[in-house]
């Protein structure tokens, strides 16, 4: 059993990070006192639109990974288990199961629990898991769900008129639901402005990125992995923005100052996948053989904003991610995208992480370490679930991370 | 006649490859029950659906870990140990996560000429049938450029005719398994399933018409068994089933991609084709991939309605998540129907049969009283 799950930050400012989540889950809550309408969403629900609609927004994924982090994990997994879920299904969705339906079975609740909710959203077209969640959350909490698809579109790019209007059509329908829920209407001002927050914010994610090529690592995974949540839940905020702001400032000042994660840095390394959220500290453990975990491949920004793509923001929306090049949705996409990353940031050796029960991910891992193997890169693959720490063990994964960084230094 | 199809099954390389050198057209491969077939088959190409073999994935190990779906790594270790070499196409729809990967993976690994992605709405809607049926346009006119030929709208018209004609005739036939003496058993029903994924379907039908004419006589009629419903996720072979069988029940009502959701839903043949078409693959393929626990439930209970079975069973693929959330709902509401559900969590290998077999077997027993 590990003493310490949780990664040690070498930043200040990252270390606010759980501040303001803590703080936006204890607004949640206030906000449903207040009688504001509150929703349940999976990732990928665009927050943007809620927000501008006057409905606050709590996402379970998050809220798994906070459970995770606290080590509470398998209470709640066994308490989704215990009410029919089976043990290969996400992780996520079982803890957040196990939470709803067997409260009495289950560990205290971080925060207090969640806020209650009014209806729930869910994201059709990136994961299954997500789907088969949320509607069985649906029937057990009697709650409305409303479907929001989109476009998959492994090969991108495809701005035909067809493919728009579908997507645009899916985030009206969103938005008429909303209507219909909360008796508020649409202000696409109020999104413009989110738009135009969210887009200088992801640009200074994308520069901070830009400045972890340098050596020694300014900011390495143990940091982001925290750093990330902002982005993720508070896009559009002046909040989110001034957060970024103050992290960019401090990175360019270590930088300045030559200031690394370890004294002496003699090798980086790639996280790719999800990292084991209850043991953080696994981020760290390479530290003691001069290494640093440099780049995570999963939260990446990969580029810079697209200017917007038109005056109507729901419009904008869809034709941004269309165009935006971001997540690679092929394996070939993947590998590419990996090997750049490995040069750009000057990775000596990647660790996989293979998540049983995230298939999107799960699937891909073994072809990516063989491609990076082909191309004499060292790779090292871990398998455990990301959320359950039942699947974990401490020892093994820390004897194997020894053999993978004196691999490394004798390389050196 | 029924021999025919095993056949069929049994020899489906064979088959397809024999029909491409016949009439030098061009094979496509299809994963999955979302991808209307009619229009491959209105391009004058044989649409086979793709399916996996009992045997150790000796070649997709290699590329995939070990939690990955069992059947699309099958499937995959038979394209990579060349099996599928006759192939000239392979269209895969965006359903599952599995299998929408798989486009990648061929792309990447396989040398078929023509890998196509179909983007398939994730939910059901009147604006995914519309999108759905211009995705389809877009499919047809990459049809007709890789084939060099024209579909055309009688052809296209005429498909749609022939495979309904195949989903009234297969539904006739399955039938025939739920007579209080049946005159087809289970995996049989199964095995014409499976041979109209892989031949083409005026053969099919000709042999299904047949088969209704002549099966009132039929000598070798199966042993009644304990009736039993089955819901699945994939089962590309008879040996579930056949195993059932074995044990002393009977498949007599099912719900599964190889069973019923194939031929369930006809195309309306008023509207246009290609609306029709999307309308039917997009909402009536019984799929819980987009199907939300309601609308499966009502396909459900219209599968159950006068089937009079005793018991149900319900088989998932370990990594087939649709299926696996969908279970806690599913056992609940055949709960409420008095029907004792055995589960199974599959790895579509012969070597889970030893368990099986046991747990059926002990199954059924209750079920005698």
């Amino acid at each position: 059993m590990t003493t310490s799950t949780s990664a040690r930050k070498s930043l200040q400012t990252t270390l606010e990070g759980p501040v303001l989540r803590r703080k936006y889950y204890a607004q949640t809550m206030d906000d449903s006192a207040k009688g504001r309408k509150v929703a349940w969403c999976s990732n990928n629900i665009p927050g943007e639109i809620l927000d501008a609609m006057g409905v606050t927004a709590v996402f379970l994924e998050n809220y798994a990974t906070v459970i995770a982090s606290k080590r509470l994990g398998s209470g709640f997994c066994a308490a989704g288990e215990k009410v029919g879920f089976s043990q290969d299904v996400c992780g996520y969705a079982r803890m957040l199961m196990g939470y709803v339906l067997a409260k009495n079975e289950s560990p205290e609740a971080p925060y207090g629990g969640l806020a209650k909710p009014d209806f729930l959203l869910v994201n059709a077209y990136s994961c299954d898991s997500r789907m088969g969640w949320f509607a069985a959350m649906s029937r057990a909490l009697n709650l409305p769900l409303h479907v929001h698809d989109g476009l998959y579109q492994p090969d991108r790019g495809d701005d035909s008129p067809a493919a728009v209007a579908y997507a645009e059509r899916e985030l009206r329908n969103l938005i008429t639901f909303l209507e219909k829920q909360t008796g508020n209407a649409f202000n696409p001002e109020k999104l413009r402005e989110r738009q135009k927050l969210a887009r200088q914010t992801s640009d200074i994610m994308y520069d901070i990125n830009q400045l972890r090529k340098k050596v020694p690592c300014p900011m390495g995974a143990a940091d982001m992995f925290t750093a990330v949540w902002p982005a993720m839940y508070l896009a559009g905020t002046k909040e989110c923005e001034d957060f970024y702001k103050r992290l960019l400032a401090e990175i360019e000042d270590r930088i300045a100052k030559g200031t690394g994660i370890v004294p002496e840095e003699k090798f980086r390394l790639m996280w790719s996948g999800l990292p084991f959220w209850y043991d953080m500290s696994l981020i760290n453990y390479v530290e003691k053989f001069g290494g640093v975990v440099a780049l995570e491949s999963f939260y990446r920004t990969r580029e810079r904003r697209l200017p917007p793509q038109d005056t109507d923001p729901i419009r904008d929306m869809v034709l941004s991610s269309i165009r935006q090049r971001s997540f690679p949705m092929t394996i070939s996409g993947s590998i590419d995208d990996l090997v750049e990353a490995v040069e750009e940031y000057k990775i000596d050796g990647v660790i996989l992480s293979f998540n049983p029960s995230c298939r999107m991910l799960y699937v891909s891992q073994r072809e990516l370490q063989n491609s990076l193997e082909a191309k004499g890169i060292a790779t090292l693959g871990l398998e455990c679930d990301m959320a359950d720490e039942r699947t974990y063990s401490e020892g093994q994964v820390k004897t194997r991370l020894d053999a993978f960084c004196e691999r490394l230094l004798a390389k050196k | 006649m029924i021999k025919e199809f095993n056949r069929v099954l049994a020899n489906r390389h064979q088959v397809a490859a024999e029909w491409k050198k016949k009439t030098g057209g061009k094979v496509i491969g299809v994963l999955c029950c979302s991808v209307p077939e009619e229009i491959i088959h209105a391009a004058g190409m044989l649409p086979v659906r793709i399916m996996g073999a009992e045997e150790e994935n000796t070649e997709a190990d290699l590329h995939f870990s070990t939690s990955v779906c069992p059947y699309c790594k099958s499937c995959f270790d038979q394209a990579l140990k060349g099996r599928y070499d006759y192939l000239d196409g392979l269209v895969i729809p965006n359903v599952c996560n599995m299998i929408k990967a798989m486009y990648g993976f061929s792309k990447l690994l396989l040398k078929i000429p023509f890998v196509y992605f179909l983007e398939v709405p994730q939910r059901l809607s009147e604006n995914g049938v519309d999108f759905f049926a211009g995705e389809l346009a877009r499919f047809a006119r990459a049809l007709q450029v890789f084939g060099g030929k024209p579909i055309s709208g009688q052809a296209l018209t005429r498909s749609v005719s022939l495979y309904n004609e195949n989903r009234i005739l297969l539904a006739k036939a399955c039938e025939m398994r739920q007579k209080p003496v049946p005159l087809i058993s289970g995996s049989e029903a199964q095995e014409m399933v499976l041979a109209s994924m892989l031949m083409p379907k005026e053969e099919h039908n000709r042999l299904l018409a047949g088969l209704l004419d002549n099966i009132g006589n039929r000598g070798d009629a199966p042993q009644a068994g304990v009736r039993l419903f089955l819901s699945a996720s994939i089962l590309d072979n008879t040996s579930f089933l056949g195993q059932v069988e074995e044990c002393g029940g009977m498949v007599v009502a099912d719900d599964m991609p190889s069973g019923s959701r194939y031929f369930t839903g006809l195309v309306n043949e008023r509207e246009r084709p290609l609306h029709a078409l999307a309308d039917r693959y997009l909402n009536k393929v019984a799929c819980p991939r987009k199907m939300l626990p309601e609308e499966r439930l009502a396909f459900v209970s219209a599968i159950l309605n006068g089937a009079d079975v005793k018991g149900a069973l319900v088989y998932s693929m370990r990594a087939c998540d649709p299926h696996l959330y969908e279970y806690p709902i599913l056992r609940q509401y055949l709960g409420e129907r008095n029907l004792p559900v055995l589960f199974f969590r599959g790895e579509g290998t012969e070597a889970e049969r030893g368990q099986h077999k046991a747990d059926i077997e002990a199954f059924i027993e209750v079920l005698r009283g």
